[in-house]
């Protein structure tokens, strides 16, 4: 099957998504967010010139004085683009073309690090955070649940296994943030041994940052692997037992392969294209719930940054960010998609 | 998919504990509901955002049982409202007495006391007086006062006033008692009415520096009235404990029993109607997609692509930020994403089953497409939707909890994120306020746990491979 | 060389809370070296679960209860699990298994799965295993170029061939063949067939063949021994089994194969195999038996008839 018929298929897939979901956004936000921002640069626009006592000096007429107001403010909003209504084609499709390709334009009240208020530049800042700490806890994830997941399919209906079920059931009803909460109340009030805030308090220049930036990643990454894992072993284990019960896992048994073998090699090799399905989908899906958890820990990455430009209804980083995580999400499908292919042989010819 | 009927589902799910268990924990959370609706009154929630109406109650109190645990005694926080009240003459001044006798076995003096009260006078103002007496006998006078004159006429009107432990005049009149009964010369600045009233008899007495008398108090206000329409409405005595309730107070003073139990039938009705909704909407968009085919099918599931790949946390806070966020539109919302799933698996088996001979069989006997699928598919999908709902429910009542957490919640219906996200708001993590954290946090967990374990059993009556494993 | 004596074998399944399932309930035959003995029977008459317990591969809640299998002579049951693993199990008993479909591992390829056994259990390394597997599968009469393909690669008859040299890769001195041909289309089986004889020959392995179809058992089985409900009814060589059939089952499976010749009509023996948790107390197949006498309600003994042909049936002793 052509490999690259499949990609460009895919490909068209994912940006027609990415379009929708830029639409989708801006029409959610559109009506409100606009409201919200002509009112702020008209009260900013009112509040700097009647500041200027200068300029103010120059009018004799009150009248006139509001005229001038009233154009100044006028203009911002129209060089900021905001004249035509927010459902306007032509607002909606320069904007979406910009944010397709990455472009996503200037933010309203948030800046970065060094003063900028490029929303790439923004976005760009808080990722590798974000990544860090999501990334290392996924791996981290995933491989203890595995490796445990493995074990427990192995010694199926024993109290290893039980055990593991029955962690996995608990873990997974507890709510990440509301054991943030606990550990936070645990380690950091009572015991004193990480900090309440994973924000390190020196600026990132710093160049201790990188050293504080794994100190205080600690708190939230034991919290999210430990709540993590379980689930992860409880689906492994439902595959493998699958797994495990058939014929040729008998015969290689039987060939005298060893078990280390045959659990890791062919059981779990087996088992692996949906292993990486999920892996590929937490990762993703992590990045969703990253907000809330991102706003128990105070970790400074993209989820922090998206609360605050709810908070403030920052439209153009709002877009951004929404953009970002959808196309995330999408990569990682596309990504599974590939690799799926690459680990079942049955999938990749015929 | 095999379709089991009721009766051997229910024998095949009996055998597993876990789902019997979660089920059992299904039937307390029911009876916790129906004990909040029954005993906590519905205003005591409604009032939940009105500071005044909490005001009686101590700030960042933990729950009383935490005296039970440790070692020391904390004082509980004591609401009075029910005094004994006695009446008699004075010649023409009708003397009013309302007494409030509590225990006080406490190792720890209370925060403060607040006496409040509600006359009707007329042209003559009433006199107050307020005393308490120990459990050693002494009798201290608190306080003393007259009320205001009234300006116009002689009518009798309402008139509300408070006795707080902070006002000088106890100091004073304190600092009389030490010197005329004990000879103590002391300055009314070094003393702490709730201290000193509740301490034994001795030399540091004014501060508490001796220690706390345990005992049975009494604090007795003495109305002198004069009008013959003048009368006492009602009082009351607020004895500031550091401990209070079943699971203590926030920083709002808000009595987060009230919040806690309440919150269990709205969690549980969020949960349910958006499983449940969520799963019929899913089944028909699946079901019928997949009967139909072609083309109406492509461009439903296309549809529903494009509703799975949206990200859901993101557009559920950007549509509660611009839609609103009244507790039926955050219903709304959540199921506006949780029929995507069902749907897909909904649609495979509508294909699989259309396939099988029999109905075809049915359709070429004439059956409409309507008795198709609501005899013959959607039957069958029901073990899988049962299913489904039970898994369900538990991530609706967590998005909701998130969505409140994060503080989009509704803001007149306080749920249990509700009252984690004033916690983190506090900072209660980090100033070890635990208990504010704790409780709703547990019956989140708790109610998951429920269907989690329901949805377990279930899935593995249903599904033959999975049983016995 | 690759005799084998088994007496009195049983095999039971124990499920929780039901009765144990007795799938195997006292079997005794002689498989003599070099010869080919096959099992025929209607499917759940045991004979899959003979063929997993003598090479102690029963699947839990499976367990052989008793009996005595003796290779040349050496008690097996008397061995442990590990010396039963390294020396017997595919060394010198080796499998065909049932559905050769499933029976190879999709993520690996052909040459992998072949030279497996030769590395782990003759310690050879993979070059050498890699040529060892190229033969086998040129003595199977596939090429060697298979050794890079994937299972899902090969058409059925393709992967029960190399089935076959797998189970053939430590030179076993018996192959016990489980159902080899089922799934299989006519021409395809009869190159199995042959495969199977032309290896017998080559190679002197003792074969026990293990099928419900009684045209297979007649291509390549000296002895037959015919089974209902975990026991054999009738056990002779195979000429003699199908010139004078004994046993009313035997009779009903020879009448109900559909022949060239014969009459338009298959005749099917009425009802169906008892429930091994529960089986009759007497004749297991009394209750379907058109020649029953009221002696059947107790378990008849196995009756020598000469000539090595015995029967299980009170009608004959």
């Amino acid at each position: 099957m052509a490999l690259k018929g499949f990609l460009i298929q895919r490909a068209l897939n994912m940006a027609a998504i990415l379009l929708i979901t830029v639409l989708l956004t801006m029409a959610i936000l559109g009506p409100s967010a606009d409201a919200i921002l002509k009112r702020a640069i008209e009260q900013e626009t009112r509040t700097e010139i009647l500041q200027n006592k200068e300029l103010v000096g120059k009018f004799k007429d009150p009248g006139e004085l509001e005229d001038y107001v009233k154009s100044q403010v006028q203009g911002r909003i129209s060089s900021m683009g905001l004249n035509d209504p927010w459902y306007s084609p032509k607002r909606l499709w320069t904007i979406a073309i910009r944010v397709m390709t990455l472009d996503f334009g200037q933010s309203y009240y948030i800046r970065g690090y060094g003063g900028s208020s490029n929303v790439r530049d923004i976005i760009l800042e808080s990722l590798p955070r974000t990544v860090l700490l999501f990334g290392t806890a996924t791996l981290l994830t995933a491989i203890l649940g595995i490796l445990i997941g493995a074990a427990a399919a192995k010694r199926a209906g024993s109290l290893l296994d039980k055990i593991v079920m029955g962690y996995a059931a608990i873990s997974n009803s507890f709510p990440l943030w509301w054991i943030g909460m606990l550990a936070i109340l645990l380690f950091s009030y009572t015991l004193r041994i990480f900090p309440a805030r994973a924000t390190p308090p020196i600026p990132p220049a710093d160049p201790a940052y990188p050293a504080a930036l794994l100190y205080h990643m600690a708190l939230p990454l034991l919290t999210m692997v430990s709540m993590g894992f379980g689930g992860w072993a409880y689906m492994v284990r439902n595959l493998m037992v699958g797994v495990l019960q058939e014929d040729y896992i008998m015969v290689a048994r039987a060939k005298g392969v060893p078990e280390g073998r045959i659990l890791y090699g062919h059981a779990l090799r087996s088992a692996a294209p949906p292993i990486v399905t999920m892996m590929a989908l937490a990762l993703s899906g992590s990045f969703g719930g990253a907000m809330i958890t991102e706003a128990v820990f105070d970790w400074p990455g993209l989820g922090r940054l998206y609360w605050e430009a709810i908070g403030l209804l920052d439209v153009p980083v709002i877009v951004g960010l929404t953009y970002v995580s959808t196309l995330v999400f999408l990569l990682s499908v596309f990504m599974t998609d590939i690799l799926y292919g690459i680990l079942d042989p049955r999938i990749r010819i015929g | 998919m095999s379709a089991l009927p009721v009766g051997s589902l229910w024998k095949e799910y009996r055998r597993y504990r876990s789902g019997l268990a979660g089920l059992a924990l299904l039937a307390s959370l029911l009876a916790l509901s129906a004990m909040a609706i029954a005993l906590v009154p519905l205003d005591a929630y409604g009032q939940w955002n009105n500071p005044s109406y909490w005001s009686e109650y101590p700030k960042a109190a933990p729950p009383a049982w935490v005296n039970y645990i440790t070692g020391l005694k904390l004082p509980e926080h004591l609401v009075l409202k029910d005094p004994i009240i006695d009446r008699s003459a004075i010649g023409r001044v009708k003397v009013i007495t309302h007494t409030f006798r509590f225990a006080f076995p406490y190792e720890a003096f209370p925060d403060d006391f607040v006496f409040k009260f509600s006359l009707k006078y007329g042209a003559s103002p009433p006199l107050v007086e307020l005393s308490a007496e120990r459990p050693d006998g002494v009798r201290m006078l608190l306080a003393r006062s007259a009320m205001p004159p009234r300006s116009e006429g002689s009518e009798a009107r309402a008139y509300d006033s408070a006795i707080f432990s902070t006002d000088r005049n106890l100091r004073v009149n304190l600092a009389n008692h030490l010197a005329e009964r004990l000879g103590i010369l002391a300055s009314p600045d070094g003393i702490s009415p709730e201290r000193m009233i509740f301490a034994k008899g001795g030399p540091s007495m004014a501060d508490g520096g001796t220690g706390v008398l345990k005992g049975d108090y009494a604090f007795q206000a003495r109305f002198f009235l004069l009008g013959d329409q003048d009368d006492v409405i009602s009082s009351s005595l607020v004895i500031g404990g550091k401990v209070f309730g079943l699971f203590g107070t926030d920083d709002l003073r808000r009595d987060l029993s009230v919040g806690i139990l309440w919150g269990t039938p709205i969690a549980l009705s969020i949960g349910i109607s958006v499983a449940v909704l969520s799963a019929l909407i899913g089944l028909a968009y699946g079901v019928i997609s997949g009967y139909h085919g072609g083309r109406l099918d492509e461009l439903m599931m296309r549809l529903n692509d494009v509703a799975y790949a949206i990200p859901a946390l993101p557009f559920l806070i950007l549509l509660a930020l611009s839609l609103g966020r009244s507790l039926l539109y955050v219903i709304a919302y959540l199921i506006l994403f949780g029929w995507v799933g069902i749907a897909k698996v909904a649609r495979s088996a509508a294909l699989q089953i259309k396939a099988a001979p029999y109905i075809e069989a049915v359709e070429l006997l004439g059956a409409s497409s309507w008795r198709v699928i609501f005899r013959h598919i959607v039957p069958q999908l029901i073990p899988y939707a049962i299913a489904n709902i039970a898994l369900s429910v538990p991530a609706a009542i967590l998005a909701e909890a998130g969505l409140s957490f994060l503080g989009l919640g509704d803001p007149r219906v306080p749920t249990w994120g509700q009252i984690l996200h004033d916690a983190q708001l506090h900072g209660a993590a980090a100033r070890g306020l635990w208990w504010w954290a704790l409780s709703p946090g547990m019956m989140l967990a708790l109610s998951s746990l429920a269907f989690v374990m329901i949805g377990y059993a279930l899935d593995r009556a249903l599904n033959p491979r999975m049983r016995g494993i | 060389m690759g005799g084998l004596e088994v007496e009195g074998l049983r095999a039971y399944y124990f499920p929780a809370d039901r009765p144990p399932i007795r799938a195997v309930d006292g079997v005794s035959f002689e498989l003599k070296g070099g010869s080919s003995i096959g099992f025929v029977g209607e499917s759940g008459c045991g004979k899959s679960t003979l063929g997993l317990a003598l090479l102690r591969l029963l699947p839990s809640p499976g367990r052989i209860v008793s009996g005595a299998v003796r290779l040349d002579g050496l008690d097996l049951m008397g061995l442990t699990e590990g010396e039963f693993g390294r020396s017997i199990r595919w060394r010198r008993i080796s499998m065909v298994f049932q559905g050769a479909m499933n029976a190879l591992s999709p993520v690996y390829t052909i040459g992998h799965q072949l030279s497996e056994p030769l590395i782990y259990r003759l310690g050879l390394s993979k070059g050498e295993a890699r040529r060892l597997s190229i033969e086998a599968l040129e003595e199977v009469g596939l090429g060697g170029d298979l050794m890079d393909r994937y299972p899902h690669e090969l058409s059925g008859g393709m992967k029960q061939r190399v089935m076959i040299a797998m189970a053939l890769a430590l030179r076993p001195e018996i192959l016990i063949a489980d159902e080899p041909t089922t799934a299989l289309d006519v021409i395809v089986q009869a190159q199995i067939l042959n495969l199977l004889k032309d290896l017998r020959e080559r190679l002197g392995i003792s074969i026990m063949l293990l099928t419900h179809d009684l045209g297979v058992i007649s291509e390549i089985a000296d002895a037959i021994a015919v089974m209902y409900a975990g026991e054999i009814v009738e056990l002779g060589p195979s000429d003699l089994i199908y010139s004078s059939p004994k046993h009313p089952y035997t009779k009903g499976l020879m009448a109900a194969a559909p022949r060239i010749r014969g009459g338009s009509k298959i005749a099917s023996i009425p009802g169906h195999p008892p429930d091994l948790g529960n089986p009759p107390k007497g004749c297991r197949f009394g209750p379907r038996c058109s020649a029953a006498i009221p002696a059947c309600e107790r378990p008849p003994p196995m009756v020598e008839l000469g000539a090595g042909h015995s029967v299980r049936c009170w009608l004959y002793g």
